[in-house]
């Protein structure tokens, strides 16, 4: 029972709770109010002063900025070294225009430039990656096409700017030539497909994938390995390593001892074939245990795809199929034809091609550290640079961070030199030979580092002039040595560090494989979450293969959903044709862009081949005959 | 995004914006970048404004036509919209080359499922198509005509309907030898050839002649060159097939196709090493 007093004293507090509640209410809405304001005209303030600095008068100093996020060791003072010596040119000086580089991490790319963009604030030059705001046709609202621009040749090729003792050929070439066809790629690494132009210069190259050796441990071990191979009786592990047919008839082992193996134990060289790659990595291993080395590891594994060789080797394990799957020659093998193929028992996850990659990931698998999938890119460079492993895979992107770390550990005794050498080929004895005919080749090579510039620079002739700078060719070549890059430039000369990175065009198609690790949607979690727990010895051949093939029958998430979605994407991609087609037709009557003309007809040829689907319902035919598509 | 670029170009409050000129511009150049939702936003009410005596009215009607037509996602209203405008250009312009275009727009609308209960009508157009291959006749436009009317019947993906295609095809190019749209007629010629008739022999002959006068999407040129190559040896012409992978050795070092190539070369011309060429070097490729 409450007494008046009470009930009084309980609705004033309520009254009073809820006129301290309103005014909290208004304090809050005012506070956001105000924040509101405050902010706008920040901004407003900050336009107004981004414009009148941006207003071209004759006296006022020009400065364009240019923005990227590679922070690897050497390539910002590369870029500060090229930026200066524009900087210096005399007609740069007279127009009172400066280059100033920004460079960010990475890691907030992405947040930076959005909101730059957005703002108007954006950097004039600036990396074009890493930016989902340009993705698409957003390239072209922010970053200006430079089609138009590349066809004449780079005035900073003329022979003035060129080094002396060039070959006469290439002068002429540099001189003449047009600024596009100056670049190793062709400017490739600039051009955008879904937009049909030239968005961006590429300045360098990125390398292909190699394998770091520490010559230290590799010496150390060959010996090792050496004395292992005289000793009588051999010890089990290496005895092991000879090829051979186990109790079930299986091939086990990976080479035969041969003369040819013991004449390489008698050299500093590391692997040359894959069969010693893995008696390195078995001999790696031996030698840890025997020299009571528990942080010793064979490869620098990690869950950064370039650290893992299984990858690597996948492609060409899985292009045996390609003959079978592709139905016309010179084509990549698509996703839903290696599907269709599986579908139709062309190919199996127990086809002995793929068989035997699951057999080579296991193996490869046990030379990372325990809980490889936890660790990181830098997390595996520091391994190695610490000594703790005989080998990493990467690129030449990493090489740079990688030789210096090697060479400047603190301790005299700890540094070591690196040696980087291409993934090694099974020789005709050894094991996997039949699977792994060759290497992928990196003819398909692009350049890259592509800097685009900004739709909204009031400087665009400055930008563009800076550009060409850039990608001249005794700055590039410069620039590209200096920051242990390969050079963008045809004729170029990398620096004898890089040399082992520049691409070998012997190989395979690299677009002949089943690859389902891109495959997209639940099947890509699937097969990758699968084959990552069989990596680690999680679950085995017979459980992944369960795994996945009982995604793929599944009526409701399996194949028939694929067929579905791919019918789907390919008419989505027919429309994005039909409006690629319009745009360059618009372009070529209105703006009378004869150049058009041939975007045009490769466009429309490529509409006419993927029309309405056509492709998947080709193919649906070709592997079921008059049954029904399938449909939702 | 298309929203938020509509949203900026009003939030900014840009003086432009009020201006039908600068909005007719920025819509035009919305078209160019494909920000076709921008361009629909833009334009539609400066077209409903604009004089259609003025010089200008084609240009912004037609850029109009096509933000309503490929404006994302597709709704109803805007194909409507689309067929409207196309409709009243090809009736003002009647007889020229934009007439012509918002003509193939049309039948390419009527063609297509451009939203969720769309009915194509086939009908409608291949009776444009049919009609522009007519009146114009060896011009680019009759030439895009022709081959989206050989498209639509062989879609049909039966043996019959590819041949009917390739004879609609054959008959242009025989009445039209000099067409700048005849490496793509070629092509697509060999293409009916081999994907829906799997006949090996007529496909070659015609991608043959489409790399004689230059394949239309000339970076793919060393894949077509590897297809000839292996069709070659299928019909048991190996000089041929030395020929086409020759091509791609000496003409696109920078092919993936390169060592594949080199190899069947070596097993073609076992009895004629003259016939092998020397390997690239490959620092000289980069």
């Amino acid at each position: 029972m409450r007494t008046p007093f009470l009930r009084h004293l309980i609705l004033c507090r309520c009254f009073n709770a809820r006129i301290i509640m309103k005014l909290n209410n208004i304090i809050v809405f005012g506070i956001i109010v105000t924040a509101y304001v405050v902010s706008a005209v920040r901004f407003g303030l900050l336009q107004m002063q981004i414009r009148r600095t941006r207003v071209d008068r004759d006296d006022a100093e020009r400065v364009l900025r240019v923005t990227h996020w590679q922070l690897e060791p050497g390539f910002r003072e590369a870029m500060q070294w090229a930026i200066d010596r524009y900087n210096a040119l005399p007609h740069v000086q007279a127009a009172n225009v400066r280059i100033e580089q920004l460079a960010i991490t990475e890691r907030v790319y992405n947040q930076f430039m959005n909101v730059h963009l957005i703002s108007g604030t954006a950097p004039d030059i600036a990396n074009r990656g890493k930016t989902r705001l340009v993705q698409g046709n957003n390239m072209a609202r922010f970053y200006t096409a430079l089609g138009e621009y590349i066809s004449d040749p780079n005035p900073y090729n003329q022979p003035q700017y060129l080094n002396p003792g060039l070959p006469d050929d290439l002068v002429d070439f540099l001189e003449n030539a047009p600024w596009q066809d100056t670049f190793v790629d062709g400017m490739l690494g600039g051009y955008d497909w879904t937009l049909n132009d030239y968005y961006a210069i590429p300045i360098s190259g990125l390398g292909s994938l190699r394998l770091f050796y520490n010559r230290t441990l590799l010496r150390d071990i060959k010996a090792f390995l050496a004395e292992a191979v005289e000793a009588d009786p051999q010890p089990d592990w290496l005895r092991h390593c000879w090829i051979r047919k186990d109790e079930g008839g299986a091939e086990a082992g990976f080479l035969p001892d041969t003369p040819s193996l013991r004449a390489w134990l008698e050299h500093g060289e590391p692997p040359e074939t894959l069969g010693q790659f893995f008696l390195y990595c078995e001999a790696v291993q031996a030698y840890a245990k025997a020299r009571a080395m528990p942080f010793l590891v064979p490869i620098s594994g990690s869950n950064y795809d370039p650290g893992n060789l299984a990858f690597l080797y996948k492609r060409i394990f899985t292009s045996h199929f390609a003959d079978d799957l592709i139905e016309v020659p010179g084509e990549n093998l698509r996703q839903i034809e290696a599907l269709a193929g599986w579908e139709s028992g062309i190919w199996s996850f127990r086809s002995p091609p793929f068989k035997a990659f699951l057999d080579f990931s296991r193996i490869i698998s046990t030379y990372f550290p325990r809980g490889f999938l936890g660790l990181d890119r830098e997390q595996a460079q520091r391994r190695f640079i610490l000594g703790n492993a005989a080998i990493i895979s990467s690129g030449a992107w990493d090489a740079s961070g990688i030789f210096l770390g090697a060479q400047q550990r603190d301790r005299p005794e700890d540094r070591f030199e690196v040696i980087v050498t291409p993934a090694p080929m099974p020789a005709a004895d050894e094991r996997w030979q039949e699977y792994l005919p060759m290497n992928v080749t990196e003819a398909s090579f692009v350049a890259g580092t592509p800097l685009a510039i900004n739709q909204q620079t009031p400087h665009f002739r400055w930008a563009l002039d800076f550009l060409q700078f850039m990608s001249s060719h005794s700055i590039n070549e410069e620039f590209a040595q200096r920051a242990n890059w390969l050079p963008a430039i045809v004729g170029a000369e990398p620096s004898d560090f890089m040399r082992p990175f520049m691409p070998i065009p012997a190989g395979l198609p690299p677009n002949v494989s089943v690859n389902l690790i891109w495959v997209g949607g639940g099947l890509q979690n699937v097969y990758t979450g699968a084959l990552k727990l069989f990596m680690t010895g999680d679950i085995d051949a017979d459980e992944f293969i369960e795994r996945v093939e009982r995604f793929l029958r599944n009526p409701r998430t399996g194949m028939h959903s694929r067929w579905v979605r791919e019918l789907q994407w390919a008419q989505d991609f027919s429309r994005a044709r039909d409006r690629a087609v319009g745009v360059e037709e618009f372009r070529m009557t209105f703006r009378e862009d004869e150049t058009a003309m041939d975007r045009l007809k490769s466009l429309f040829h490529g509409s006419l081949m993927m029309d309405r689907g056509v492709f998947p319902l080709q193919l649906w035919q070709r592997h079921h005959g008059d049954a029904p598509y399938p449909e939702f | 995004m298309a929203w938020v670029s509509v949203v900026l170009v009003v939030a900014s409050g840009c003086a432009e914006t009020k201006d039908r000129e600068a909005a007719a511009k920025a819509g035009i150049e919305a078209v160019e970048f494909f920000d076709f939702t921008a361009a629909l936003h833009l334009l539609r009410p400066v077209q409903a404004e604009w004089p259609e005596d003025d010089p200008r009215w084609l240009e912004i009607t037609y850029a109009l036509g096509l933000a309503a037509w490929h404006a994302s996602p597709p709704r109803q209203e805007w194909i409507e919209l689309a067929d409207r405008l196309f409709e009243r250009i090809a009736e003002r312009e009647g007889d020229n080359l934009i007439g012509a275009m918002a003509r193939m727009n049309l039948a390419r609308i009527a063609e297509i499922v451009d939203f969720p209960g769309d009915e194509p009508d086939f009908e409608t157009a291949l009776s444009i198509y049919d009609a522009l291959r007519t009146e114009y006749a060896g011009e680019d436009i009759g030439m895009q005509a022709a081959l989206r009317q050989a498209s639509l019947i062989a879609f049909d993906l039966t043996e019959a309907s590819a041949r009917q295609a390739i004879a609609l095809l054959a008959e242009e190019l025989e009445r039209n030898p000099d067409t700048r749209w005849a490496p793509v007629v070629w092509q697509y010629i060999g293409d009916l050839y081999i994907r829906w008739l799997n006949e090996i022999e007529p496909a070659l002959e015609a991608y043959t002649r489409a790399y004689e006068l230059g394949f239309a999407s000339v970076h793919r040129t060393h894949e077509f060159l590897w297809m000839m190559g292996r069709f070659a040896e299928q019909l048991d012409r190996p000089q041929e097939a030395i020929q086409w992978y020759r091509k791609i050795i000496e003409e696109h070092p920078r092919s993936v196709y390169g060592t594949w190539a080199h190899q069947r070369i070596a097993r073609l011309a076992e009895d004629d090493a003259d016939a092998l060429p020397p390997p690239p070097d490959p620092l000289s490729v980069f």
